[in-house]
C-alpha cells in the first residue's frame, strides 16, 4: 500500500510542482526565513508568524495577543507615528495581520524593489515596539477593537460562535475565551502588559519569516540577515499554553438567546489537534456530509425537504485541539426536528462506509486548489510558515495533499465513529419570544 | 515615545540603534503579456492568454443582454435564472451536474446581470472539453424545473421578508433607495407581491430571447494552445449570431439628503456617504480611483487614518468608486460605535468639504504618491493568477475595451498630480450631491445628529423601508 501510494504520487505532476522545495535558514539570532522564488510573481508576498496567540493571554487579560497586533502597526522605534502602515503604503505595499489562539501572523506583498524597506519594518517592530508608540496609543486601539467585538456581536453568526465555544471549551481553557478578550479585560488593558507580553513572546526565535516571490535566495537570505541581525536574541520563550481536557461527557445542551434574523441550530464535537493523522479525513468527512447538491446534509434539510434555509460544516484543528461543527439555519422549525434530521445522516455515515465516488468528489476539490495556491503568494507564504511550525519543514506542501489524497472510505467512517459521539455541544441560538424553538433542556450559555 | 516618557514595561530596553529606512524607487508598470484576439465563425470575439506556468485553465463566457431596459417581469426572471441556471440541464439532474464538475475539480459559475448572462470555468488542464461541455450545457441547455423555481422563489420570499431583522441588508437597500430613484432600472424595486407574480414558464421564454439575440464574448486562460481550444468553442458557441448589446442607463443627478434608517437592537450603526461619480468608460475614471485611494480607498487613506487609528469609533471602514454604463458613484463606508455614528458623519464631511475647500495645496506630495503606486501595484496585478486574468480581458471585452485602455489608464495614473485630484473632487464633490445614509438606534443616533446640526431628511423604520418598492 505504501509503495503503491508513493508511486501514484511521483507521477503526479501537481504534487511534483508543490515538492519545490524553498531555501531555509535559521539566523543566528534564531529567526527561521524561507524563501520560495517564484519566477512569475510581480510581487514579493510575505508572512511573518509568531508561536504565540490568544492561547498565550496572562489571566485576566484575554485580548492581550490581539491587541498587541492592532498595536503593530502604530509605531516602532525607526518607523514611528504609525511607520510601518505609510512607508508601505508610499510604494504601494498592502499588508493585514491575524491573531487566532495558536498564533499571530503578519503579512504583506511590495513591489520586488521594496524587500529591503519590508524588512527593515518588520525587524524595527519586532525588536523596538515600545520605543515608538506614543502615549495614546494604546487606549484608541483599545476603542477599535471593541467596536470590532461591538460588530461580532450585532452579526447573527459571528455571535453564535462566541456561544459555541463558552460551550464546547471548559472556562480554563484557552479556546473558551475569545480571541478578541472580553470587553471588561480590553478595557484593562495597559502598555506596560502589552510591551511586556510583546517582550516575552516577540523574539526572533519564536518567529518564521516566509517570502515568497520573484527572488534570488541567496540574496534574499542575505538581505534577511542584515535586516534582522541587530534584532536583540532576548531570554527564553517561556513554555506555551497547555491544557488538560476533561471530557464533555454526554451531550451539552446550551441556548443563546439574541435578537437573531433567523434561529440557528449548531452540533459540535471536539476533535483532533492540527497535524493529527484523522485531521485529513475528518476534513473530508465534513466536505462529503454538506457541500451542495447530493451531499446528505443538503439533500435531507433543503433540497429534499424545505427544512432550512441554509446549512454547512466547518471544522477548526489547533494546536491544543480541534473541532468538527454542523450547523444549520431556518426560518420556522422547531430546531429539535432540524437535530434528528442532521442525527439520521450521521448515524448513516458511521455505519456505512461513503462510496469511492464521494471521497473522488472532495478530494479532485482539493487537490485543485492545492494547484492555485501556487500562484496566490499571499496564501502559499502563510501555508509555508505553516509547514514550518507544524511539520518542521516548509516543504510540507506535497506531503500534505497526498494525505488528503489517500484518505479511504474506511478512514472516513472511523472517524465518523471515534470522534462523532455522543459527548458534544448542542448549541440552539434563538430570537427572544422564539425559546419554545431551542432543543429541550437547553441551558443558557453567556459568551465570555 | 514611551521609553523617554518612562511608560515602558518592567524589562528595560537597551535603546534601539538609528536606523533609516531603505529608500524605494517608485514601482514601474510591468508587462503585459498580450492575449491572442481570436473569433469564432460567427465573428464572437475570443482572447486567448497562454500561462503554461500552472496547470488550469479557465473559461469566461458572456452571452449580452441589455437587461437595464427590461420589463421589471424579465427583470425578476433573470434574477430567478441566475439561480435555476445552476440547478441542472436539459440532460443531468442538478446532483449530476454538481457531482460531474467536482469530479473535475472544477471551480464554476453562472449568473445573470442587468448586462450578460455569464458562466465561468476552471479546471486542471486536461479536463477542459468535458469542462467546456458543461458549461456549455448549464447556459444554453438548463432544465429551468418549474418545481426547483418555485422553491427558490418560496425562499427568496421568506429571505425578503426577513430583510428588516438584518442590519446590514437594512442599510443596504436603504442606500440603495437614497441613491437611485424610483423608476430607475438599478433601484431593488421588487415587493414580496412581485415576487409572487414571477412565472417560471416565462424565465424560460426569456432565456430563449436572451440566448438568440447573443453574440458571445469568450476569454481563456490557461495552459492551453488556441488550435486546441478554439474548435472545443466553436462546438459549444458557434450556433449563437445575435447582436444584443447592453445600453447606458439614465445618469442619476442626486441632490443632498440624509437619511436615518431606525433598526434597533444594534451596538453598531452602518455609515454611508455617496457622491456622484464617472460611468464606465469615463476618462477620469482612474483618477477618480486615485481620490479615492487617498480618501477612503485603503487603510492609509485619510478617513479610515482618521475614524479608525485616531478616533477608533470604527472598526471596518472603506470606501471606492463604482462605475455602470451611464452612471457612477463613489462610496464611503463604515461600521461604527452607534453612540459615535453622528460624529463619525461629521468627519467625513470635513473631509469632503476639506478636500473641495484646498484644491491642488490640500494634497501632499507624499499621499499623492502613495496613491499612485498603490493603485499602479493593483494594476501590476491584474494578469497575477489565472482567475484574476480571466476576469480583467473577460471585464474589457463585454465593454469593447482592450489591455491597451488598461496600459493607458496606467500611465494616467503614473502622471497624475495633484491638481488632476483637485479636479476630479470639484467635479465629483460638491456639497449639492453629497448623499448620507445612517442605519441603527435611532434613540442613540438622533439627538447626537441634531446636536451636530445634521437632521435627516428622512427617518425611516427599517420595516417600513422594507416595504417600499
Amino acid at each position: 500500500m505504501i509503495a503503491l501510494l508513493i508511486a501514484t504520487a511521483a507521477a503526479d505532476p501537481v504534487l511534483d510542482a508543490l515538492r519545490v522545495a524553498p531555501h531555509t535558514a535559521v539566523l543566528e539570532n534564531g529567526l527561521t526565513v524561507v524563501v520560495a522564488p517564484d519566477l512569475w510573481s510581480p510581487v514579493v508576498a510575505s508572512a511573518l508568524l509568531y508561536r504565540a496567540g490568544a492561547a498565550e493571554d496572562p489571566p485576566g487579560a484575554s485580548g492581550t495577543a490581539h491587541l498587541l497586533e492592532h498595536l503593530m502597526f502604530e509605531g516602532s522605534a525607526n518607523a514611528p507615528d504609525g511607520g510601518y502602515d505609510t512607508l508601505l503604503a508610499a510604494v504601494g505595499g498592502t499588508n493585514n495581520a491575524w491573531t487566532d489562539h495558536d498564533w499571530t501572523a503578519y503579512t504583506a506583498t511590495v513591489p520586488p524593489g521594496a524587500l529591503g524597506l519590508l524588512l527593515f519594518l518588520e525587524s524595527d517592530r519586532m525588536a523596538w515596539l515600545g520605543q515608538g508608540l506614543q502615549p495614546d496609543d494604546v487606549a484608541n486601539q483599545q476603542d477599535v477593537v471593541k467596536t470590532e467585538r461591538l460588530g461580532d456581536e450585532s452579526d447573527d453568526h459571528a455571535w453564535a460562535t462566541y456561544g459555541l465555544s463558552a460551550s464546547l471549551w471548559p472556562s480554563d481553557h484557552p479556546y473558551h475565551r475569545p480571541v478578541l478578550g472580553t470587553l471588561d479585560d480590553l478595557a484593562s488593558a495597559n502598555t506596560q502588559r502589552l510591551l511586556t507580553w510583546h517582550q516575552t513572546w516577540y523574539r526572533p526565535s519564536n518567529a518564521v519569516l516566509v517570502l515568497v516571490g520573484n527572488l534570488d535566495p541567496e540574496a534574499t537570505l542575505d538581505a534577511a540577515q542584515r535586516a534582522f541581525a541587530d534584532v536583540p536574541v532576548g531570554s527564553l520563550t517561556p513554555a506555551r499554553a497547555s491544557a488538560e481536557l476533561v471530557p464533555l461527557a454526554g451531550e451539552q445542551r446550551r441556548i443563546l438567546t439574541e435578537d437573531m434574523s433567523r434561529e440557528r441550530l449548531y452540533l459540535a464535537w471536539r476533535t483532533v489537534p492540527h497535524g493529527h493523522p484523522d485531521e485529513p479525513a475528518l476534513d473530508v468527512l465534513a466536505s462529503i456530509l454538506s457541500g451542495g447538491r447530493g451531499t446528505p446534509l443538503d439533500d435531507a434539510l433543503y433540497y429534499r425537504s424545505d427544512l432550512a434555509t441554509d446549512m454547512g460544516t466547518w471544522t477548526h484543528n489547533g494546536r491544543l485541539g480541534g473541532e468538527f461543527v454542523v450547523y444549520t439555519v431556518s426560518d420556522d422549525q422547531d430546531l429539535e426536528d432540524l437535530a434528528a434530521v442532521i442525527d439520521a445522516e450521521l448515524t448513516r455515515v458511521r455505519q456505512t462506509p461513503v462510496d469511492d465516488e464521494a471521497i473522488a468528489r472532495v478530494v479532485a476539490g482539493w487537490r485543485s486548489a492545492f494547484v492555485r495556491e501556487i500562484e496566490d503568494r499571499a496564501a502559499l507564504a502563510g501555508h509555508l510558515a505553516d509547514c514550518v511550525v507544524t511539520a518542521g519543514s516548509a516543504g510540507c506542501r506535497a506531503d500534505e495533499l497526498a494525505r488528503y489524497l489517500a484518505v479511504t472510505p474506511a478512514d472516513v467512517q472511523r472517524v465518523a465513529q471515534t470522534w462523532l459521539g455522543p459527548d458534544r455541544v448542542v448549541l440552539s441560538v434563538v430570537s427572544p419570544g422564539e425559546e419554545d424553538r431551542a432543543v429541550p433542556g437547553s441551558t443558557a450559555v453567556v459568551p465570555p | 515615545m514611551l521609553a523617554s516618557l518612562g511608560l515602558l514595561g518592567a524589562t528595560p530596553l537597551p535603546p534601539a540603534p538609528t536606523r533609516v529606512p531603505p529608500e524605494v524607487l517608485d514601482p514601474t508598470p510591468l508587462p503585459w503579456p498580450e492575449p491572442l484576439a481570436l473569433a469564432l465563425s460567427s465573428g464572437a470575439p475570443v482572447r486567448l492568454l497562454a500561462r503554461p506556468q500552472v496547470p488550469l485553465v479557465r473559461f469566461e463566457v458572456s452571452l449580452p443582454w441589455d437587461g437595464s431596459h427590461a420589463s421589471l417581469p424579465d427583470q425578476l426572471g433573470a434574477a430567478m435564472m441566475g439561480q435555476l441556471l445552476k440547478a441542472g440541464t436539459l440532460h443531468r439532474s442538478g446532483a449530476a451536474l454538481d457531482a460531474d464538475l467536482d469530479r473535475l475539480g472544477a471551480r464554476w459559475n453562472v449568473g445573470v446581470t442587468s448586462s450578460r448572462l455569464w458562466g465561468e470555468v476552471e479546471v486542471p488542464v486536461g479536463h477542459e472539453t468535458q469542462a467546456l461541455d458543461l458549461l456549455r450545457e448549464v447556459m444554453l441547455e438548463p432544465a429551468l424545473d418549474r418545481s426547483e423555481a418555485r422553491r427558490i422563489l418560496d425562499r427568496w420570499i421568506a429571505w425578503r421578508e426577513g430583510l428588516s431583522l438584518d442590519l446590514v441588508r437594512t442599510h443596504s437597500r436603504a442606500v440603495n433607495h437614497a441613491w437611485f430613484p424610483v423608476g430607475h432600472p438599478s433601484r431593488h424595486t421588487s415587493s414580496i407581491r412581485d415576487l409572487k407574480r414571477v412565472k417560471p414558464r416565462e424565465v424560460a421564454s426569456l432565456h430563449r430571447r436572451i440566448v438568440a439575440q447573443a453574440q458571445p464574448r469568450i476569454v481563456v486562460v490557461g495552459d492551453v494552445a488556441p488550435e486546441g481550444v478554439l474548435p472545443l468553442l466553436e462546438a459549444s458557441f458557434g450556433g449563437l449570431q445575435g447582436d444584443a448589446s447592453p445600453r447606458a442607463t439614465a445618469t442619476v443627478v442626486p441632490q443632498a439628503k440624509g437619511w436615518l434608517v431606525s433598526r434597533p437592537g444594534f451596538q453598531v450603526a452602518q455609515l454611508t456617504v455617496l457622491l456622484p461619480g464617472p460611468a464606465i468608460g469615463d476618462a477620469d475614471a482612474p483618477l477618480a480611483d486615485l481620490l479615492m485611494a487617498v480618501l477612503a480607498s485603503e487603510f492609509t487613506s485619510r478617513i479610515p487614518m482618521d475614524l479608525r487609528e485616531s478616533r477608533g469609533l470604527a472598526y471596518s471602514v472603506w470606501g471606492g468608486a463604482r462605475s455602470w454604463r451611464g452612471d457612477g458613484r463613489l462610496t464611503i463606508d463604515a461600521e461604527v460605535d452607534v453612540d459615535r455614528a453622528a460624529e463619525a458623519l461629521v468627519a467625513v464631511d470635513a473631509h469632503l468639504d476639506r478636500v473641495l475647500a484646498e484644491g491642488p495645496d490640500g494634497f501632499a506630495p507624499a499621499e499623492v504618491r502613495a496613491a499612485r503606486n498603490t493603485l499602479l501595484v493593483h494594476q501590476n496585478r491584474k494578469l497575477e493568477t489565472v482567475r484574476s486574468a480571466a476576469d480583467t480581458l473577460g471585464e474589457l471585452l463585454v465593454l469593447d475595451r482592450e489591455l491597451a485602455d488598461l496600459r493607458a489608464e496606467r500611465a494616467l495614473i503614473q502622471s497624475a498630480t495633484a491638481a488632476d485630484l483637485a479636479r476630479v473632487a470639484a467635479l465629483w464633490g460638491a456639497t449639492d450631491k453629497r448623499v448620507w445614509i445612517l442605519t441603527g438606534d435611532r434613540a442613540l443616533i438622533e439627538p447626537a445628529l441634531e446636536a451636530a446640526d445634521r437632521v435627516p431628511d428622512r427617518i425611516v423604520s427599517a420595516a417600513a423601508l422594507a416595504g417600499e418598492p
